[in-house]
């Protein structure tokens, strides 16, 4: 079981019954909804802002902050996680301007407003193990899973890095093994859609 | 090939078992920002700057023109009769001393070949010479600021949090960082090469705050926070009933990290240091608040704000029964329309006004956001004159001229906005021999009986040509502007005809009056003191800041005589007056130098026969010959009858009061130089 440096909570209270315990000033609340989104959060800003670690900070400190201090406006059109990401992604343009952008940037600003349209496809050959050794491929698996959904990325993670068995997932997320095991499938799915776009973007996996 | 779930299932689960690399995160940086984000929404004293914050792209533009607002307070000393007012508003202060705390001593136009002429570049970070994106911010400096924080006892704070205010003419938006369990370190970045008025605020302890910190600095500043501060207590009420005010805010104006508060009590920052509210009797206390000279403010809804001045502090000291008298707040509004008449939705309309207390100067503004009509209105403002600017969403650039209008309390002031066709419209150009400085503007001020709206300024492009369009029909004097607002010059003047265009041409000569001022005891350049020109017949002409090196410069002199009137209020000099200086064709005087000796302060208090304070009486200050001496724009007693006056140079003068055609008999004082003085004037019927 490969040991990770961050939590990776699986456990989560409704999101919204969150923010709304938080605006209203519990701190527990406010805890618990920061831990739910900062992780997704800094991985879809480390891989677009060309993994410059300071930068990334700054960014999703920004991110984080305006954010928080507008809680109350969020309107649950999307959910709390795209909506973070859209404010980073204003914040990351406004810095792009300034500077010329690296490859995966990019691909992953182009790509930006057609992942979620993938989503709901599916296509994959076996991929040879040459493939995996590459550096390309392992910014290609971060820049993909920082493009999902937060709960997309959790059950992926806890299952196939963590290695629990869908019985172990679904009890500390507190839903059902049915419910966790569509929830794997609809993630795989995702996964496999923005992985192809990201690899189809850059042209160098057949 | 179709989808296949278990190759996909597969392939993913290859993927993160061999290629996927956790993403670095600095668990320090994870904590502190979990912290920061969760003090943001739960902590009521969370120390942020909110509305600042949401307001800087507005703020910093009218931080542009807002030096243009120390005109309305320098027309004001240079003029007669109804002229005579200035922006400070005499019944929120006993009228503060002469002089300005200007630091950037923008005096010299470019093109003179004068040294100092850089420093007319504007500040690149607070006018971009571009207009920025919507939404984005001035890229920041490059230097750093590090220091430590310690109480006397040699212990340090958990949690402070410091902020860094620059210096400057023109506001600026402060930094601000919180440092939790840093031994008292704290190092700011992203700081211009400017000097910075530094505070820092740990919980339950007063505010300290230093002046002239220089970022990029080898040495570290060194803070000390004293173990005690001071308290002020009192009650506010409404001016007109006496009746109390509970639920007003009340501020310290001296404590606060920034150059410019809303003048709205609602749209004032809940985390300010230094604020409580009214309880429901009335009564407030500001407790913790710093050392030295403080000027109390206090808002409410449907008032205007309301200033109580020269409250000094000492450590452990309280000054009790400090009263502030809320008068019925003042609004302007109107309709904003374009140069066809149309409604413009969705511009700011910012009204701002400038300050000059004992404390120092502070700045306040109101703003609204016109509705689909084009109508907005601002509220809850004090009795006094603002400048009116109006911006597009976004922008950084006033969209028309600067108006300049005066408010009463309780009254509703009709401003319309924007191009008018029943009003008038002046083009000009200023004919001069020399290269017009960049960020010139010109400056109209109307002429007769007080009128709500009595200037308003416009640039000036490089070909000298300006324009103007609104006015109200009448005699306007036209000055121009020079060191972004920190230098004026009489022009001639205009009759504007309504739903006319009128044309003139100025000339502005070549020759100029040009000098140094220093401190007579070492020969230091005496930055910041004012020198302001007179004709010899006594009329304005001009009025500067010296810069850099003491320097000061009036361009575009007409030929004839002047005397010179430099004046140290803030730098605690006596003025000193240099009388025949002659200019002809072609021909400039010599350079001057005026030495400012060190300074005394006297506090006058005017009293009626029966010992009753007075307000609003003037004081006309004349020298040991006789001279009338202009210490101040308007030197008026304040609501206790109160007046302090600083600069008054060793020697011996004869002090008047005035008021409602009333003048007391002469008063003969001979001021010290340490210590302040006290003189009663009486001023019967």
């Amino acid at each position: 079981m490969r040991v990770l440096d961050r939590p990776n909570p699986v456990q989560r209270p409704e999101t919204d019954e969150l923010r709304l315990r938080t605006l209203r000033g519990d701190r527990e609340a406010a805890e618990q909804l920061f831990r739910e989104h900062f992780d997704s959060l800094y991985d879809f800003v480390y891989f677009r802002v060309g993994r410059d670690l300071h930068l990334a900070e700054q960014i999703v400190q920004e991110s984080m902050m305006t954010g928080f201090e507008n809680l109350k406006t969020f309107e649950g059109r999307s959910s709390l996680h795209t909506w973070l990401c859209g404010i980073a992604k204003n914040k990351i343009r406004a810095y792009r301007r300034t500077r010329r952008p690296v490859p995966i940037e990019d691909i992953l600003e182009d790509a930006g407003g057609e992942i979620d349209a993938i989503l709901s496809q599916i296509e994959r050959e076996p991929l040879p193990d040459s493939v995996l050794q590459r550096r390309e491929t392992q910014e290609l698996v971060g820049a993909t899973l920082s493009s999902l959904p937060p709960e997309y990325r959790r059950v992926l993670i806890a299952k196939y890095l963590e290695e629990r068995s869908v019985a172990e997932i679904a009890s500390a997320s507190g839903k059902s093994e049915k419910a966790t095991e569509s929830m794997l499938t609809r993630a795989r799915v995702a996964f496999g859609k923005v992985f192809e776009l990201l690899a189809k973007r850059r042209g160098e996996l057949e | 090939m179709s989808a296949d779930p278990r190759v996909l299932e597969e392939n993913i689960s290859r993927l993160l078992r061999r290629a996927y690399v956790p993403v670095p995160v600095r668990a320090e940086f994870r904590r502190k920002l979990e912290a920061e984000v969760v003090a943001l929404v739960t902590d009521p004293n969370f120390l942020r700057w909110r509305i600042l914050r949401r307001w800087s792209p507005v703020i910093a533009v009218a931080a542009l023109v807002m030096a243009a607002l120390g005109l309305g307070w320098w027309l004001g000393a240079s003029q007669q009769g109804d002229l005579g007012r200035s922006a400070l508003q005499h019944s929120d202060f006993a009228a503060a001393g002469g002089g300005t705390d200007a630091t950037n001593g923008l005096s010299s136009p470019v093109g003179v070949g004068s040294r100092e002429a850089r420093e007319l570049e504007p500040p690149r970070d607070v006018v971009p010479k571009t207009e920025p994106e919507r939404g984005s911010a001035p890229a920041p400096g490059k230097l750093a600021l590090e220091g430590t924080v310690g109480f006397e006892d040699g212990s340090a704070p958990k949690e402070f949090t410091v902020w860094a205010l620059r210096e400057d003419v023109l506001p600026s938006m402060p930094s601000a960082k919180q440092f939790a369990d840093s031994a008292g370190v704290f190092r700011l970045e992203g700081l211009s090469g400017s000097s910075y008025r530094i505070f820092v605020h740990a919980a339950g302890a007063p505010m300290v705050s230093v002046r002239g910190a220089a970022p990029g600095s080898d040495r570290s500043l060194k803070i000390l926070i004293p173990k005690l501060g001071g308290t002020v207590r009192g009650t506010v009420v409404d001016a007109a009933t006496g009746a109390t005010v509970a639920g007003a805010v009340v501020i310290s104006e001296t404590d606060a990290p920034a150059m410019m508060l809303p003048a709205r009590a609602m749209d004032l920052p809940a985390d300010l240091p230094a604020r409580c509210t009214v309880r429901a009797d009335g009564s407030f206390e500001l407790s913790a608040l710093s050392v030295g000279v403080h000027t109390i403010r206090a808002s409410a809804p449907g008032y205007g704000p309301a200033f109580v001045d020269s409250i000094d502090l000492t450590a452990g000291g309280v000054r009790e029964g400090v009263q502030i008298r809320l008068a019925r707040g003042a609004a302007v509004r109107g309709a904003v329309r374009g140069s066809a008449g149309e409604s413009l939705r969705n511009v700011q309309v910012i009204a701002s006004r400038t300050l000059e207390p004992a404390s120092g100067r502070l700045m306040l503004f109101g703003r609204a956001v016109t509705a689909d009509d084009g109508t907005y209105r601002i509220e809850d403002l004090s009795e006094g004159s603002y400048v009116l600017l109006v911006f597009e969403q976004g922008s950084m650039r006033p969209m028309f001229d600067l108006r300049y209008v005066t408010v009463k309390a309780g009254e509703t002031l009709e401003v319309p906005l924007g191009a008018s066709a029943a009003l008038g419209s002046l083009r000009g150009r200023l004919r001069s021999p020399r290269a017009i400085p960049q960020n010139a503007m010109v400056t109209l001020q109307i002429e007769g009986s007080a009128r709500a709206e009595s200037w308003r300024t416009c640039p000036v492009a490089a070909d000298g040509t300006f324009e103007s369009t609104g006015i109200p029909a009448g005699t306007w004097s036209v000055y121009g502007t020079l060191g972004l607002g920190t230098s004026i010059i009489a022009l001639g003047k205009v009759t504007i005809a309504s739903s006319a265009a009128t044309e003139a041409v100025f000339d502005a000569p070549a020759e100029s009056i040009r000098g140094t001022v220093v401190h007579a005891s070492n020969g230091a350049p005496a930055k910041g003191a004012v020198a302001v020109l007179y004709a010899d017949d006594g009329g304005f002409v001009g009025k500067t800041v010296c810069g850099e090196e003491g320097a000061f410069e009036f361009p575009w002199i007409s030929p004839g005589r002047y005397s010179l009137q430099i004046l140290g209020g803030e730098l605690a000099l006596g003025h000193e007056i240099l009388d025949g200086l002659s200019v002809s064709a072609g021909v400039s005087p010599a350079p001057v130098q005026a030495r400012l000796e060190p300074a005394g302060a006297v506090e006058i208090t005017v009293v009626d026969g029966d010992g009753k304070p007075i307000v609003g009486a003037s004081l006309e200050l004349r020298d040991g010959v006789g001279r009338l001496v202009r210490l101040a724009d308007d030197l008026r007693s304040g609501a206790d009858g109160r007046v302090p006056v600083r600069a008054l140079r060793v020697g011996e003068w004869t002090i008047f009061a005035a008021k409602d055609g009333r003048r007391s008999e002469p008063y003969r004082l001979v001021p010290a130089v340490t210590g302040v003085q006290a003189l009663r004037v009486v001023l019967t019927r």
